[in-house]
């Protein structure tokens, strides 16, 4: 794959960019081929005692080929609903989500999933978990234990490859966790608030592993969390959900997770651009 | 230091161990007056053909002995034994055998009174066409029966009278619920029971031999009512009273049959001409033969069923005869006839 | 040197108590042989039993003979049990069939339908197999089909997203996630069986521990049925001690995640 769709993507600026392609009534006004995963008036309903409840309200938006969209939003936006939905745990009540033009109806390896609280599986050891999608699908043994090498490198795990899981740290866990999503090679990789639960100097760390991947790898990410920061120094596309029912109420393009990467700037946080950016979405979140 | 303070903690908890059991034993005292004579009377019954149903139908333990009465119901001797044992009854009929037993083991009661000496009630059955004609035939065969019963007891003599040995023949201990069950299923050849399932055995089967029969060769099983020697001691009159019970009880099933088996065919809620029937498959002793029966026959009998489980490997040792003698005592009868 | 825990001795401190106040008990002689033999008896029994057998059959023997059965009912349980719960669990319409039988029969008293096996069964080995199967059954297949239902969607809906099929979502993912349920049912299972044991051993047995103990207290010799029951808790410990440790070295994982 060139290089092209990272310039595609980027338009040196220094202010938030509102894309274009959506409107927030929900019509699209750049209709854009080449899309990825298109999201088309997705509603979802929860039944509950007093009837049902709505969790998401006419979600619209398209992502296109090597975005890293993270999603933010205030807990209870049914952010996480809507990685559900993409991931095809869940269907919509309403609308539909597609891949490559075809409706995501159930789910498949096509979408790599990387969960919250990583469900590895203990009986196996760390090599296992990696090999088991390609294992799986089938692939021939001696290729998927070349591509579970390979995965293992990448996420800096070479190491503990035949370590049970239980003698790994969260921070490790969450490593195999997507290196055993990444090795199928998925269309798009689904990240559902990865890091949460990790402390702050292992969290910085599998943050640069992921930003890196993305960068290296070209991959296509949709990132779930709460936290501005964390979506700040990683994304190049921020998508900000209200609370109940969840809505998209703005969707901007940022860039400082390429600039970390091309121009090896460490200290981006501690620029006063940065610091207005936070400051502007997190008054959307608190807002509400 | 903490070792120490554990073997403390468990010494003690050893100490208070003990005294709850020592203290739970002296608990008994409820029941007796402050003579130590007793204000309830606990009766075991088995429900056997005799005078005690009798008694139990006309009430004549609540109307004679003085004293409240609690009756018990027991399936098999084993348990008569052990709630005797366990002092959890204080009056009981149960089978010569498990008597044997009883007194081998030193539970501490004396036999008192003979219910009934088994006759036909008590028979070895074939099955219609097992081919089997005499207790001769049965080598080879599966027989089952209640072990460590008067059953079990008559049949492993009937056998030795002919010369079988164990070897020969397979013996199942069955319940006879199960019995009958078995039998069903063709699973047995051969039965030594009792009623009622004897009487269901006979549809298709027929006897070979029976109690009364192995009686006339001197082999004598019989149900016998005992009581507790420290009961006994404290109470006499009471024993006395249960035995002119006994008396009256028997005079019923001796002179008016009739009346006999309408009372038990109500309680054991069986046919009247089941238990017309049953009433003559058993003896009832009058009071002279009674005498007769405990001064001799009845020892023996225990000594040799004791030495005969001896034999079995059942128990290790039997005492001798004269301690047999001792366990059984003609004095409440003689007091009752006075 | 390994230092010995606390918990050790205070296991070891009440066997022996125990011991010390069945002696102390005994020796006040305030109760006959019959209702408590003293140690020594209990003891002379085992060595009796030991050396010449019990009516026919030497204590190996009654040993192996209860083994057995509980062994060949237990294989039953675990090849049939585990994978019908784990069915029941990954399927709601197996499960649909399959729990009302056995919520109706578990809570039943083993002795109530032992006869009916007997009228089916006979009154050989097949219905004491019947019996102790039926009572290891029920544990082991509520206790699979919890372990599967029990299982964190995560779990599942990780494997899907790998690309598993539900064939190997069963087998890789469900079938391990499920073991220390499986486990647990199987150390219930266990127990239970070897309480079925003596109920087995009631009709028409002529040999094993339980039958032992039954046909000793038949003839009040209790220093024999002391005896037969402190083998039967000392091989029931021994067993689960086997199943502890097979589920030590296949479950490497359990506690520690």
């Amino acid at each position: 794959m060139s290089d092209t769709w990272k310039e595609k993507l980027y338009e040196p600026s220094d202010e938030l960019i509102a894309v274009q392609n959506v409107d927030y009534r929900g019509k699209e006004t750049n209709v854009n081929a080449d899309e990825l995963i298109s999201i088309e008036g997705v509603d979802l309903d929860y039944s509950a005692k007093s009837g049902s409840i709505k969790a998401l309200e006419n979600i619209n938006f398209n992502i296109f080929p090597g975005e890293f969209v993270c999603v933010l939003g205030p807990s209870g936006c049914g952010k996480s609903t809507l990685q559900k939905i993409l991931a095809g745990f869940i269907q919509p009540t309403t609308g539909m989500v597609k891949l490559d033009g075809n409706e995501i109806k159930g789910t498949d390896w096509h979408r790599g999933v990387v969960f919250q609280n990583p469900p590895l599986y203990e009986w196996f050891s760390v090599r296992d978990n990696v090999a088991f999608g390609p294992k799986m699908r089938g692939v021939p043994k001696a290729e998927y234990r070349r591509l579970t090498d390979e995965y293992l490198e990448k996420v800096g795990l070479s190491e503990f490859a035949d370590k049970k899981i239980y003698e790994l740290s969260g921070g490790m866990k969450q490593r195999v966790s997507i290196a055993r999503a990444l090795i199928n090679d998925p269309e798009i990789l689904l990240m559902d608030e990865p890091f949460g639960a990790l402390d702050a100097l292992t969290r910085e760390n599998v943050q640069n592993l992921t930003r890196k991947i993305w960068w290296d790898t070209g991959k296509t990410i949709f990132f779930i969390t709460h936290d501005v920061e964390e979506a700040l120094l990683l994304a190049s596309r921020i998508i900000v959900l209200s609370k109940h029912p969840g809505k998209v109420i703005e969707d901007i393009q940022v860039d400082f997770s390429r600039k970390i990467m091309e121009d090896g700037e460490t200290e981006i946080k501690f620029t006063e651009n940065f610091y207005k950016q936070r400051e502007k979405l997190l008054k959307l979140i608190n807002v509400q | 230091m903490k070792i120490r303070r554990i073997f403390a903690v468990t010494i003690s908890a050893v100490f208070v161990l003990g005294l709850l059991v020592l203290t739970s034993c002296g608990e008994k005292s409820e029941n007796t007056d402050e003579n130590g004579k007793a204000k309830v009377v606990n009766i075991g019954t088995m429900n056997l053909v005799n005078g005690d149903l009798i008694a139990q139908y006309e009430k004549l333990y609540e109307k004679e002995l003085g004293v409240d009465v609690n009756i018990v119901n027991f399936d098999s001797g084993k348990d008569v034994n052990t709630a005797l044992a366990s002092g959890s009854i204080d009056i009981s009929e149960l089978g010569s055998s498990p008597s044997a037993l009883g007194i081998s083991n030193n539970v501490d009661y004396e036999v008192f009174w003979i219910g009934d000496v088994i006759g036909s009630a008590e028979s070895l059955v074939v099955k219609n066409d097992s081919g089997v004609e005499t207790v001769a035939d049965l080598k080879g065969k599966k027989i089952g029966t209640p072990f460590a019963s008067t059953a079990h007891y008559s049949l492993l003599n009937a056998l030795k009278l002919e010369g079988i040995s164990e070897s020969d023949v397979t013996l199942l201990d069955l319940q006879p619920d199960d019995i009958y069950a078995a039998w069903q299923r063709g699973d047995i050849d051969a039965a030594y029971v009792w009623y009622p399932v004897l009487g269901n055995l006979l549809k298709d089967g027929k006897v070979i031999t029976h109690s009364e029969e192995l009686a006339d060769k001197g082999v004598i099983t019989a149900n016998l009512n005992v009581v507790r020697t420290e009961f006994a001691e404290k109470n006499p009159d009471i024993v006395t009273n249960y035995v002119k019970v006994q008396i009256k009880a028997n005079d019923i099933l001796k002179n008016d049959a009739d009346k006999a088996a309408d009372e038990i065919s109500k309680i054991l809620e069986i046919s009247k001409e089941d238990a017309t029937d049953q009433i003559t498959q058993f003896k009832y002793l009058t009071s002279d033969e009674q005498i007769d029966y405990l001064s001799d026959k009845i020892p023996t009998t225990l000594k040799s069923t004791a030495d005969f489980l001896v034999e079995q490997g059942s128990i290790k040792t039997a005492p001798d005869l004269d301690v047999f003698k001792g366990k059984v005592t003609t004095k409440f009868i003689e007091e009752a006839v006075k | 040197m390994k230092k010995i825990s606390t918990e050790k001795i205070l296991t070891v401190m009440t066997v022996i108590a125990i011991f010390m106040v069945w002696y102390i008990i005994t020796a006040t002689g305030l109760f006959s042989e019959t209702i408590i033999p003293s140690p020594k008896s209990v003891w002379e029994s085992f060595v009796d039993v030991s050396r010449n057998g019990y009516k026919g059959h030497s204590l190996l023997e009654h040993l192996a003979t209860s083994m057995k059965r509980l062994v060949i009912a237990y294989l039953l349980v675990v090849v049939t049990a585990v994978p019908l719960g784990l069915l029941s669990g990954y399927n709601s319409k197996v499960r649909a069939v399959l729990e009302p039988i056995v919520e109706f029969y578990r809570p039943l008293p083993p002795l109530a339908y032992y006869t009916i096996l007997v009228l089916w069964l006979g009154i050989d080995e097949s219905s004491k197999l019947a019996l102790l199967y039926l009572a290891g059954f029920a544990p082991v297949y509520i206790a699979c089909v919890s372990g599967v239902i029990r299982i964190r969607e995560d779990y599942i809906n990780g494997a899907k997203t790998l690309g598993a099929s539900k064939r190997q979502i069963f087998f890789y993912v469900v079938f391990p996630a499920a073991l220390p349920d499986i486990f647990t049912g199987l150390r219930t299972a266990l127990g239970v069986e070897y309480t079925t044991l003596v109920a087995a051993e009631m009709v028409a047995a002529t040999a094993g521990m339980g039958w032992l103990v039954l046909d000793a207290s038949n003839y009040l010799r209790s220093d024999t049925v002391f005896m037969g029951v402190i083998i039967m808790g000392i091989t029931g410990i021994l067993l689960d001690r086997i199943i502890r440790f097979a589920e030590k070295k296949i479950i490497h994982w359990k506690g520690r995640s």
